[in-house]
């Protein structure tokens, strides 16, 4: 019984810091979309700037450091992204359905 | 012919000898059985063979004008744009979807998954019909028929990628053939030959993965002749082999999913238990199939513009239509796909291989005509080069449903095979 209220209250603060979180990210996008007068696009341009996505480059040397880093990010992300995908399709066996 | 075959014990044909004991003639086969007025009252009572007769009314006129007035009768084509949509929809658009024959020949053949077999002769007449429809469609772009061997035999081009291409569906189309002759040798009862074939089978499928696998790269080659004209965000000159062909293994399993359905619920009668039974988890192993080609065709995607560093291009308005394109061909299948495989929903699988195969050809209309000379006008096709393209496509679906109504590919034949 001790556990299962454990259990709930583990769940209720996790909901809360979630929707905590969540508020605070919309207040964010919504209040930058406000400031960039609703253009999507320059928000985004913006972000990738920030981030260093788009950046000046000046060398060989600068452009292929910045779009191997990239890449290399993007293929770990799908090394252990893959495998749980495929560990979420295949996690519930159900007959399929024979339709009329 | 549905009412027809709950009436008749001998019809649908699945057999060589009749009821009374007498053989079929090879004449009454292709008649399905019945006699001439019959068939002929069954084609008049369908109203798909109308549309076709208006459809060919127009287009055969349209056709001839083509062979006899040359290409820009019907065309805009220019040197602006060279590929229109005979090419863009119909070589570019339909190789991709015709991925399925040896995607399903090395499964059940290579990888011994024999519980593929009920849907496997639907996946390699559809291979078999997509490219020789392509190599159609080519021939009426490029006229001249009579001078196909030119490239294959006469002037050499071993430089060029167009001669990989052409080489690999010449000899990809010859191996298709015969993957698909042995339900036409069952059918004619000609077993000698069936036996030979199947001799073989491993040896061709291998022949069709390693031809398939290089020339729908090639396809994707192929832009390279032109970085400058497409845009940059459909053109990856390091990544476009990779991406025409990670996307002909959906776009391949999509199109048997949809044909299969289309099997499923309008040509029933043609159907036996073996393949009706079958067709709802297959669907859905399918579908698995797709959703790991197309997530692992996302990423690659999206690897393509970082090599590139591309990403300004993406807020433009091109990049808005690059992730439409993505969004709408790619990411929501692959959502629809991932829910109908974990749930075992075949219709949802179904919904999303339709949207697989309209994303697919949209990508290659969007490289081969659409993002193509982007700086420059844009190409809107004549209504005629659009009359012509529908036209071949039902002179297509005609011969895959001839073909369907006869041959042991929805049902297994019962007599000696």
């Amino acid at each position: 019984m001790a556990k299962v209220t454990s259990g709930k209250t583990s769940s209720g603060i996790i909901l809360v810091i979630a929707s905590l979180v969540l508020f605070w990210v919309s207040a964010a996008f919504f209040g930058a979309l406000h400031h960039l007068d609703w253009q999507v696009g320059e928000l985004l341009r913006q972000y990738m700037v920030a981030t260093g996505m788009i950046k000046p480059m000046h060398t060989l040397v600068d452009f292929y450091t910045h779009i191997k880093g990239i890449e290399y990010l993007i293929c770990v992300a799908f090394f252990v992204a893959f495998p749980v995908f495929v560990k979420y399709i295949n996690h519930e066996k159900r007959p399929a359905k024979v339709t009329a | 012919m549905k009412t027809i075959a709950q009436e008749s014990q001998e019809i649908p044909i699945n057999d060589h000898v009749q009821t009374d004991g007498t053989r079929w003639k090879i004449k009454e086969k292709l008649f399905l059985g019945l006699s001439k007025e019959e068939y002929k009252a069954q084609a008049m009572r369908n109203p798909v063979n109308w549309v076709l007769f208006i459809i060919f009314l127009v287009g055969l006129p349209l056709l001839a004008t083509r062979y006899l007035g040359g290409l820009d009768t019907v065309t805009h084509s220019s040197n602006d744009y060279p590929w229109g949509l005979f090419l863009g929809f119909g070589l570019f658009g339909m190789v991709p979807l015709s991925a399925s024959g040896f995607l399903l020949g090395t499964t059940v053949e290579i990888f011994g998954r024999k519980d593929f077999v009920p849907i496997e002769r639907l996946a390699l007449l559809n291979g078999l019909l997509g490219y020789f429809f392509a190599v159609i469609y080519l021939e009426v772009d490029l006229g001249m028929p009579w001078r196909l061997p030119y490239p294959m035999f006469v002037s050499l081009g071993p430089a060029a990628v167009l001669f990989l291409v052409a080489w690999h569906v010449a000899t990809y189309l010859s191996v298709q053939i015969a993957e698909v002759a042995p339900s036409l040798f069952e059918w004619m009862g000609w077993l000698k030959a069936k036996r030979f074939i199947k001799s073989i089978t491993i040896g061709l499928t291998i022949a069709g993965i390693i031809l398939s696998t290089l020339h729908q790269g090639a396809l994707g080659a192929l832009f390279c002749y032109a970085p400058t004209k497409v845009h940059p965000l459909w053109l990856s000159t390091n990544f476009m082999w990779i991406h025409f062909f990670c996307s002909a293994i959906f776009a391949g399993l999509s199109m048997v999913i949809v044909v299969s359905t289309l099997c499923k619920y309008f040509m029933r009668w043609r159907c036996d238990e073996r393949f009706l039974n079958a067709v709802d988890p297959l669907t859905v192993a399918l579908g698995k199939g797709c959703a790991y080609a197309l997530i692992t065709y996302l990423v690659i995607k999206i690897v393509g513009i970082a090599h590139d560093n591309e990403w300004e291009y993406l807020l433009t308005d091109w990049g808005f239509y690059y992730t439409l394109e993505l969004g709408l061909g790619a990411l929501l299948p692959l959502i629809l796909f991932t829910v109908g495989v974990k749930y075992g929903w075949p219709n949802v699988v179904r919904t999303a291989a339709v949207i697989t195969v309209i994303g697919v050809v949209m990508n290659r209309l969007n490289t081969s005509l659409i993002s193509f000379n982007w700086n420059l006008y844009q190409e809107i096709p004549r209504w005629q080069e659009i009359w012509i393209t529908v036209t071949i496509f039902a002179v297509y679906f005609i011969t895959y449903r001839f073909i369907l109504y006869r041959l042991p590919i929805l049902y297994e034949w019962k007599g000696e095979k």
